[in-house]
């Protein structure tokens, strides 16, 4: 969920930039070793990218008609590692605000730490913690609770900058929470199962694309690989 | 593809230096953010309407699409910050005046805060903002792949909507269970060509003697004193108005 | 016979799957000619093409520049580059830039020419390409024929004395292969060396100075487009058609209406003939 231009408080707006920077700090800098080290890598990451921004422009169906949009998140996290998903995520919710007039730029801070910092990290997470179960149901954990993740945030924020007037913090948190729970766990299942399916006939068609981006390493399949060999 | 960037790319100022762009709708964003909104949200509002609609040229109607789904969307969750919900033994939402008051500066404040945006982003192209991100220290391959996404993005937008065609055409959306399958199985397609597209190009940029920088020529353009100027007093005029009147209205 | 610019012997390759691609393949290019690879797919017309300009190293087998043999350094390899460029047959594998004035420039930066000098080369191609008004637009709102030119001028602002072209024909409509081949004519007007691959014979037959035939990685015959396009049991065993200009006027020969000699290349040149024809034949009607 998009935070949309100037809808933040400009102090609000302000220090959700500032708790993003590091990450996207730490993101960039290992972008530019790794492009130093290996010229192509800018040009796989590029394609990963606009990858990256079709994806969350596509309609995911929803189960009450109406349409959405799935975060790619955890299919970003999984595929490209979080840290990298940091930088590439931020310049997508870049092109959104300014292609799209989706989400804003005075909102761009608090739009990255929701949904290209805590929505990568905790698919990620989930993603190794539950990998020994199978990578399908890691896949689909890291994809739900990534996404659940990324509106948890984005309701958290909202209710720091707009307190009930009655009951604060917790009030709006229930308020802002509440709207969202219904629509957006049927999404995140949806979310889950769609890139169960992503992943699962990239690893049976795609086996070279996963190792190119580091998959394999990250899934622990290079064995199973080359047992099939 | 992009109705945006379509306009971007054929405004009336699209030859002029994005600087000036930059400037006056970064520069009334800004006042739209930190002013009181109920004075300068207006304004801001007016001002970037009329730059965009009569100084460069882009239709009326275009600006009001580009407009219409955020502003849809702040209609949608405005109601939630007027409305007070009492978490007491007895949960209950209520109206509540300060939370009215709030909804309306913040209302008015993203209304003006989406024009810039959609001032900004119907007339400059992405491309010529994006070199701008050096300026703030973001390093350079981050740029360089910044640039190359936005080029490769309608490649890849182009072949999801090709895929999306012949999916539906078989039929592919009929049920959720349908949906969901085919969607993946478009994603997995798009990232499988993606990367196919990333190793062919760089076979094509090999052959033009790449390696390792994207290094191209921009063709110069000169900052224009007289609009950098008109655009400083313009954001002058509607700050100092903006500021005075809030102090007149509650 | 000049010095061939290009000269490859005995290339192998396998593409790392293990599948032979190249097996024992040779190839003469002759200096300011025009030279269509012909064969069906999967023949390994691009695998070629990615050995002539140092992309792809081969396994085994030289491949000759102007009498030296080619190095795979990277001085080299920019050298090379610089000389023989190569224009892929999809143009949005090619162009990465926003613009088509900033995607053409990127080679002669490259080649670290300066940008005074780089400017020059590119305002050069575009308009050799006939795409000078094209200068300032973004790539993405370009028509395919366009995109396709654009791409062809990225690699034309090097300067090469060998352009090597995959299909260039593809996905161009009448019109755009026309002026394609206008452009392409100019340019070898001043002494450019032209290869292109293709599986279009009727292309390959109107306009290649010569032709070369390849089949499994090797090639089979390389010579006049006349004689090697009008041999039905090469084209046969090669998965080509013979072009249609060639069947008719082999036809029109066997039935008498066309004499014995060269066959027209055009279809202009074969109906200025059936109407000289016709013009004699009719007073005996």
């Amino acid at each position: 969920m998009h935070i949309m231009e100037g809808f933040l408080p400009p102090l609000h707006a302000a220090a959700w930039t500032v708790v993003s920077v590091p990450f996207l700090v730490i993101g960039a800098r290992r972008i530019a070793r790794i492009s130093r080290e290996q010229p192509r890598a800018k040009l796989l990451l590029a394609s990963a990218g606009a990858f990256a921004f079709v994806l969350s422009a596509l309609k995911i169906p929803s189960v009450t008609g109406s349409c959405s949009h799935p975060t790619g998140t955890g299919l970003g996290a999984v595929l490209f590692g979080p840290s990298v998903m940091a930088v590439l995520g931020a310049i997508v919710l870049l092109f959104q605000a300014l292609l799209l007039a989706h989400g804003g730029l005075t909102t761009l801070g608090a739009n990255i730490f929701s949904m290209a910092i805590v929505g990568p990290w905790v698919a990620y997470g989930c993603f190794r913690l539950v990998r020994p179960l199978g990578v399908g149901v890691a896949v689909f954990f890291a994809a739900m609770l990534g996404n659940l993740a990324t509106y948890l945030v984005t309701t958290g924020q909202l209710a720091l900058a707009f307190p009930d007037p009655v009951s604060g913090f917790a009030g709006a948190l229930t308020k802002f929470g509440g709207i969202f729970a219904l629509t957006q766990i049927p999404l995140a299942v949806i979310e889950g199962l769609l890139t169960v399916v992503v992943v699962n006939l990239l690893v049976q068609y795609s086996r070279d694309d996963l190792d190119e981006v580091g998959f394999d390493r990250r899934a622990g399949l290079g064995l199973a690989r080359e047992a099939v060999r | 593809m992009l109705p945006i960037d379509r306009y971007a790319w054929t405004n009336r100022w699209s030859g002029h230096h994005p600087g000036e762009r930059i400037l006056l709708a970064g520069g009334l964003l800004l006042l739209a953010v930190i002013l009181p909104p109920l004075s300068t949200a207006p304004l801001v509002l007016i001002v970037m309407t009329a730059a965009t609609v009569i100084g460069a040229g882009v239709p009326l109607a275009a600006f009001l699409r580009t407009l219409a789904i955020p502003a849809g969307f702040l209609l949608a969750g405005l109601p939630f910050l007027a409305l007070s919900l009492d978490l007491s033994a007895s949960p209950h939402l209520a109206f509540s005046p300060d939370g009215a008051r709030v909804a309306l500066d913040v209302g008015l404040r993203s209304l003006a805060a989406m024009s810039c945006l959609a001032g900004l982003a119907l007339t400059t192209p992405v491309s010529e903002l994006i070199p701008g991100l050096r300026r703030v220290g973001v390093p350079q391959p981050v740029v360089e792949i910044a640039l190359l996404m936005y080029r490769l993005l309608f490649v890849v937008t182009g072949q999801a909507i090709a895929g999306r065609r012949a999916q539906e055409a078989r039929l592919g959306y009929g049920t959720l269970r349908r949906s969901i399958r085919s969607l993946g199985v478009l994603a997995a397609t798009l990232f499988g060509r993606s990367l196919a597209r990333a190793r062919r190009l760089e076979i094509g940029l090999a052959a033009r003697g790449f390696e390792g920088e994207l290094k191209v020529l921009t063709p110069p353009r000169v900052l224009s004193t007289t609009r950098m100027a008109a655009a400083g007093t313009t954001l002058f005029l509607v700050g100092a108005t903006g500021l005075t009147l809030g102090r007149f209205l509650p | 016979m000049s010095a061939p610019i290009l000269e490859a012997e005995d290339l192998r390759y396998d593409y790392p799957g293990g599948a032979a691609a190249l097996q024992g393949l040779d190839l003469r290019v002759e200096r300011g000619r025009r030279l269509a690879l012909l064969g069906a797919n999967g023949c390994g017309k691009t695998t070629l093409l990615l050995h002539l300009n140092g992309t792809l190293r081969p396994r085994a087998g030289a491949l000759r520049l102007d009498g030296r043999p080619a190095a795979y350094d990277r001085r080299a390899l920019a050298d090379w580059r610089g000389r023989v460029g190569l224009v892929l047959q999809e143009p949005d594998d090619q162009l990465f830039s926003a613009t088509v004035y900033q995607d053409v420039s990127f080679g002669p930066l490259n080649q670290g020419l300066s940008e005074s000098r780089a400017h020059v080369r590119v305002m050069e191609a575009l308009s050799a390409m006939d795409i000078s008004h094209l200068a300032e637009r973004p790539t993405h709102l370009l028509s395919f024929g366009q995109k396709k030119r654009a791409a062809i001028a990225g690699v034309l602002a090097m300067g090469p004395e060998l352009l090597i072209l995959d299909e260039p024909d593809a996905g161009l409509d009448g019109q755009g292969v026309v002026q394609l081949r206008l452009a392409l004519d100019a340019l070898q007007a001043q002494g450019a060396t032209l290869v292109f691959a293709t599986h279009d014979v009727d292309l390959a037959y109107a306009w290649a100075d010569e032709v070369a035939i390849l089949i499994e990685g090797r090639l089979l015959r390389q010579g006049e487009p006349a004689e090697i396009l009008g041999d039905p049991e090469l084209l046969a065993a090669a998965g080509l058609a013979m072009p249609m200009l060639l069947q008719l006027a082999k036809a029109l020969c066997r039935s008498e209406f066309l004499s014995e000699g060269r066959a027209p290349r055009t279809a202009e040149r074969l109906i200025a003939i059936l109407s000289d024809a016709a013009a004699t034949e009719r007073p005996r009607a």
